[in-house]
């Protein structure tokens, strides 16, 4: 018999489970399990109500140990390990199981069976709790400084913030300017303020800031430490070449993005007159009159949407997303025209108008001021061909509004409206191990609910490297980027999970084999009385378990997964004993 | 082939009294409401958007400004203030620019002062031209009898000689209309199929029937009034003029006609007056000055024709004549000017296109008939 007191609660996630499993069946044979003192089943474990009940079972019974069979890990461990902790427990003597998306709803069709699953998967779960010991968060002390990766827009004003929430700040950019993108625009959307003293204001705020370091023209070349600490290396190119190294609590990436470069020919691209929106607009920025090309006044102007956004199966490797700026840079730049002198007739050949929320009016005010659109269908860009006899731009495109009617347009320019794309950064990537999505940008821990966060502890992303962004939602990300940093580095330290892996010094050869594996560089060696043997740096591991399969002497363990604990889970599943 | 875009068109259209054209989204709303739109003929969102794009081409010959009525509906739906409804019109008055060989319905629509000055100009020629003739012929005192200042059958030779005349221009405009039209259409229509639909003609043009489709009747009502008013007014005019002139014992039926026709007229064109002066329904709400002049005429005509005729009733003969010639004075720039090349124009137009449109529908019939007929390969 065990001398454990474990608490298990089948939930049946209104009829999410209990529709499709035997919930009582199942409560009724596990209850018979040793060690099992309190077998329940609710409506909806996550409610108040069913929290409370736990608490009070478990003061009432002295439980040691908890499983609720229920959704994924994903959404309620947190919840369930705090209702362990508040019943007295150690939260880390707690388990979930997974009943309905492994189970209930993968079953639908076989009750029976489902309820034989879910009655082994509790087992599995119960067996694991059995082997359970009280475990302690890891402790870390944060270093209050933070380096900033990238000066534009977004980078700038998370340094700004930092500083202002009183931390040290290193601000990093490649350039030998700051200002990213924006610095170079004049009149920008929404407000028509000046890209240009947008930056320069910045700037000045950052520069005079003691708590700011600037470093232009320079580079990451290397990072260690662990997550609170880390230890920087930064090149900086100057007339000489040099390098400095700084630790830092956190570090918010704010590389932005590059423009889709089109291909020599891509819609005539390479012609004459065929330029991207961002050449364009800086040519519409830098004539002071009316708008001219090759010292002849510009009459017409085509613009051709989605230019590498949006792509499908035509095109190898397909960037699919929209990148949501250039349908307002688009539209915004054709009010730029529309203000010079002269009058210039505008055409527009988009997919879909996505001037979305507030920006609608950007469109609004381009067809009042006489831009014209037509709509090609998806897949079926305009064609764009210099006329051989009149020597003029010619396109041809299906316009969607005249019942699919082919419509032809000689025009002066035709402005590519360009999308945005991940900048080439595999330097940077390499050495931060920032994850990258399948779109190229860096990719956030969950979109809604940590939009900042990288799997990476302590690294965040913000900005146009994470996705298309204006600089307003981009800013907004920096400043996000500011609090979770913040978070951390301002109470001086940090709680981390203590699931991590140890290695037993006296079982271990140091044959490295585990260091090779561990994608987290937590592995290193250490020398003992002429002795060497792996050691895991636990804020560095994150638990993933790699290291323990390849580890030949078996001196590998992983806190809360023990291999004890995987066997009796084994022997759970399979309704025997083989330990 | 593609359709080329002419930039500019819609800026061109301004004159026509087009503004809001641009503001259209293309939500199709107006289509929507619109109870003429229907397939193969969409309006008026299409005829819109070919107008912001330029597809000057396919406009030319499009069919769609016609079979709108203005009732308004689509204007009052539009959630941009695009005017669909006034953009029809402004299109008819282009089109029509296009029918005109001459040039100058282009000229009047364009501009007012032109217009307002050619009216002017032979109003005053005729009047000068007519009391020249009556002075040299009778007397001012005669109204009618042998010394009669205007004599009803030299009037009548006069009414004669311009109704050839205004019928060859309607005539030459309405055949330029026909090539606009079949150059852009999809099919060609055989003889049967012009022979076939016939029949609209005269019905469309004595009853406006789809204009009675629309949900306000009143419009439909007040022009059918004014149009019936019109032709009746004709008919007397151009076959028993002589009766109508000749005192003191007129026909009763010519006179009863006369009297119902004249109340007719006035009282439609007062009611579209005061209309386009309050501003009171959509299709009110925007007046291009060319509507203006040609209801200012119309009343100038009626009155004076009422009044010369209450007079020389009243036995004074030489208050008749002056009035008479006054009326003359409107009735000639009305149907030389007005007829062939501004909106009178419409009442050629707009059963021929009920008619081109039944011709295509019927062409297309034998298309499709034909296609059915063939054997599945
Ligand atoms: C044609 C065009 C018009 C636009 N118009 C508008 C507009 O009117 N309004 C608006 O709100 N938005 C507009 N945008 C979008 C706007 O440019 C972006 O939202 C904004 O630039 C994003 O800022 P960011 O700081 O994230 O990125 P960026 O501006 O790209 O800045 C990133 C910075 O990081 C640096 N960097 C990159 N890699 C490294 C590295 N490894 N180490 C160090 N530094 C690095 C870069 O040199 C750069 O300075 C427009 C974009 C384009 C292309
Ligand atoms: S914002 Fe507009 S132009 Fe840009 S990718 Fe999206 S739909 Fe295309
Ligand atoms: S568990 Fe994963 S992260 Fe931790 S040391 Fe082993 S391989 Fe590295
Ligand atoms: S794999 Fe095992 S034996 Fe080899 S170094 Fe790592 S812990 Fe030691
Ligand atoms: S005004 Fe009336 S008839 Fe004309 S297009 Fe609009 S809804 Fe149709
Ligand atoms: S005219 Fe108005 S209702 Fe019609 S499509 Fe355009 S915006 Fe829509």
């Amino acid at each position: 018999m065990s001398a454990r007191k474990i608490g298990v609660y089948v939930c049946q996630c209104g009829g999410n489970i209990g529709d499709y499993v035997d919930v009582d069946e199942v409560v009724a044979q596990v209850a018979k399990e040793p060690g099992v003192v309190v077998a329940k089943t609710a409506m909806f474990t996550c409610s108040d109500s069913t929290q409370q009940e736990i608490v009070q079972d478990a003061h009432e019974q002295g439980l040691d140990g908890l499983v609720v069979a229920s959704c994924s890990p994903k959404l309620h461990t947190y919840t369930f390990r705090d209702v362990a902790r508040r019943a007295g427990m150690n939260p880390f003597q707690y388990t979930q199981v997974n009943v309905r998306e492994q189970c209930s709803w993968t079953h639908t069709d076989d009750h029976e069976g489902a309820t034989q699953k879910a009655l082994r998967l509790v087992r599995a779960g119960i067996n694991r709790t059995r082997l359970t010991e009280p475990l302690e968060p890891i402790v870390v002390k944060t270093t209050p400084k933070s380096l900033v990766v990238g000066g534009g827009v977004a980078g700038l004003r998370a340094a700004l913030g930092l500083a202002q929430v009183g931390l040290s700040v290193f601000l990093l950019e490649k350039e030998p300017k700051l200002g990213g993108w924006v610095a170079g625009f004049a009149e920008m959307y929404p407000h028509g303020r000046d890209g240009r003293a947008l930056i320069a204001e910045l700037e000045k705020a950052v520069r005079s800031h003691p708590g700011v370091t600037v470093f232009t023209s320079a580079e990451l070349v290397a990072k260690s430490g662990s997550f609170g600490n880390y230890q920087v290396t930064i090149a900086i190119h100057g007339d000489q070449l040099e390098t400095i190294q700084v630790e830092v609590g956190s570090i918010v990436v704010a590389t932005g993005f590059d423009t889709y470069q089109p291909e020599e020919g891509e819609l005539g691209y390479g012609l004459d007159g065929v330029m991207t929106i961002a050449e364009f607009k800086r040519m519409v920025e830098e004539s002071a009159g009316a708008l001219e090309h090759n010292g002849r006044p510009v009459k017409t102007v085509a613009y051709i949407y989605c230019v590498g956004s949006r792509q499908g199966e035509e095109v190898d490797d397909p960037n699919t997303y929209c990148s949501r700026y250039c349908c307002n840079a688009a539209t915004h730049a054709s009010l730029q025209v529309a203000g010079k002198p002269g009058k210039v007739h505008q055409y527009h050949f988009y997919r879909d108008m996505r001037t979305y929320g507030t920006f609608e009016t950007l469109y609004a005010e381009s067809l009042e001021k006489g831009s014209a659109y037509v709509k090609y269908p998806d897949g079926e860009p305009p064609a764009v061909e210099r006329d051989a006899k009149t020597g003029r731009l010619t396109l041809t495109a299906r316009d969607l509004l005249s019942e699919g009617e082919e419509v032809a347009l000689e025009a002066d320019l035709v402005v590519l409206v360009t999308g945005m794309v991940p900048r080439e950064n595999q330097g940077l990537t390499k050495t931060l191990k920032l994850p990258v999505g399948q779109t190229g940008f860096f990719n956030e821990i969950h979109p809604k609910l940590r939009p900042v966060e990288t799997v990476v502890d302590g690294v965040y992303i913000c900005g146009a490297c994470q996705a298309p962004r204006n600089s307003a939602e981009s800013v907004a990300s920096g400043l996000a980027a500011v609090s979770q940093s913040a978070a951390i580095l301002k109470r001086g330290f940090a709680e981390l999970d203590p699931l991590v892996a140890t290695v037993d010094p006296v079982a271990c050869t140091w044959c490295g084999e585990c260091q090779d594996t561990c994608p987290y560089d937590a592995i290193s060696m250490e020398q003992q009385d002429g002795t060497e043997f792996a050691v895991i740096a636990k804020t560095a591991c994150k638990g993933c378990g790699g290291c323990v399969p390849v580890c030949p002497a078996g001196a590998i363990d992983l806190q809360g997964y023990t291999d004890a604990q995987i066997r009796a889970m084994i022997d759970g599943m399979l309704g025997v004993s083989c330990s | 082939m593609a359709t080329m875009i002419r930039p500019g068109l819609v800026d061109e259209l301004q004159a026509y009294g087009a503004e809001d054209v641009s503001k259209c989204f293309n939500c199709g709303n107006c289509s929507a409401v619109c109870v003429h739109s229907e397939a193969p003929h969409v309006l008026p969102r299409r005829p819109m958007h070919a107008l912001q794009l330029g597809l000057e081409s396919k406009l030319r010959g499009s069919l769609e400004p016609w079979l709108c009525y203005y009732c308004g509906e689509c204007s009052e739906q539009c959630p941009k203030g695009a005017e669909p409804g006034e953009t029809m019109m402004s299109l008819r008055r282009w089109l029509t620019s296009t029918y005109d060989f001459s040039g100058i319905s282009r000229l009047f629509y364009r501009s007012w002062r032109w217009e307002l000055f050619s009216i002017v100009a032979l109003a005053i020629l005729t009047g000068i031209g007519f009391a020249l003739f009556g002075m040299s012929q009778g007397s001012i005192n005669h109204y009618d009898g042998p010394s009669a200042f205007l004599p009803s059958a030299m009037i009548h030779r006069f009414d004669w000689t311009m109704a050839v005349v205004l019928v060859v221009l309607l005539g030459i405009n309405s055949i330029r209309m026909w090539r606009s039209v079949t150059r852009a259409a999809d099919v060609k229509p055989s003889i049967g199929s012009y022979v076939a639909a016939l029949y609209t003609l005269p019905v469309h043009f004595f009853t406006q029937p789809k204009f009675r489709q629309c949900d306000r009747k009143r419009p439909w009502l007040v022009h059918l009034v004014l149009m019936l008013s019109y032709v009746t007014m004709l008919v007397l005019i151009m076959f028993f003029l002589r009766e109508m002139a000749a005192g003191p014992a007129i026909d009763w039926r010519v006179h009863v006609f006369g009297y119902l026709a004249s109340a007719g007229l006035i009282v439609a064109v007062v009611l579209n007056l005061r209309g386009r002066i309050k501003r009171d329904s959509p299709q009110h709400a925007h007046s291009h000055e060319s509507d203006w002049m040609f209801l200012v005429l119309l009343l100038t005509v009626a009155v004076t024709g009422v009044l010369q005729h209450i007079l020389h009733r009243l036995g004074l003969d030489a208050a008749a004549n002056i009035i008479y010639i006054v009326h003359l004075m409107g009735v000639v720039p009305m149907l030389v000017l007005e007829v062939p090349f501004g909106k009178w124009a419409h009442l050629a137009y707009r059963p021929l296109a009920v008619y081109f449109a039944r011709v295509q529908e019927h062409a297309n019939e034998a298309v499709a008939r034909g296609g059915a007929t063939e054997p599945a390969s």
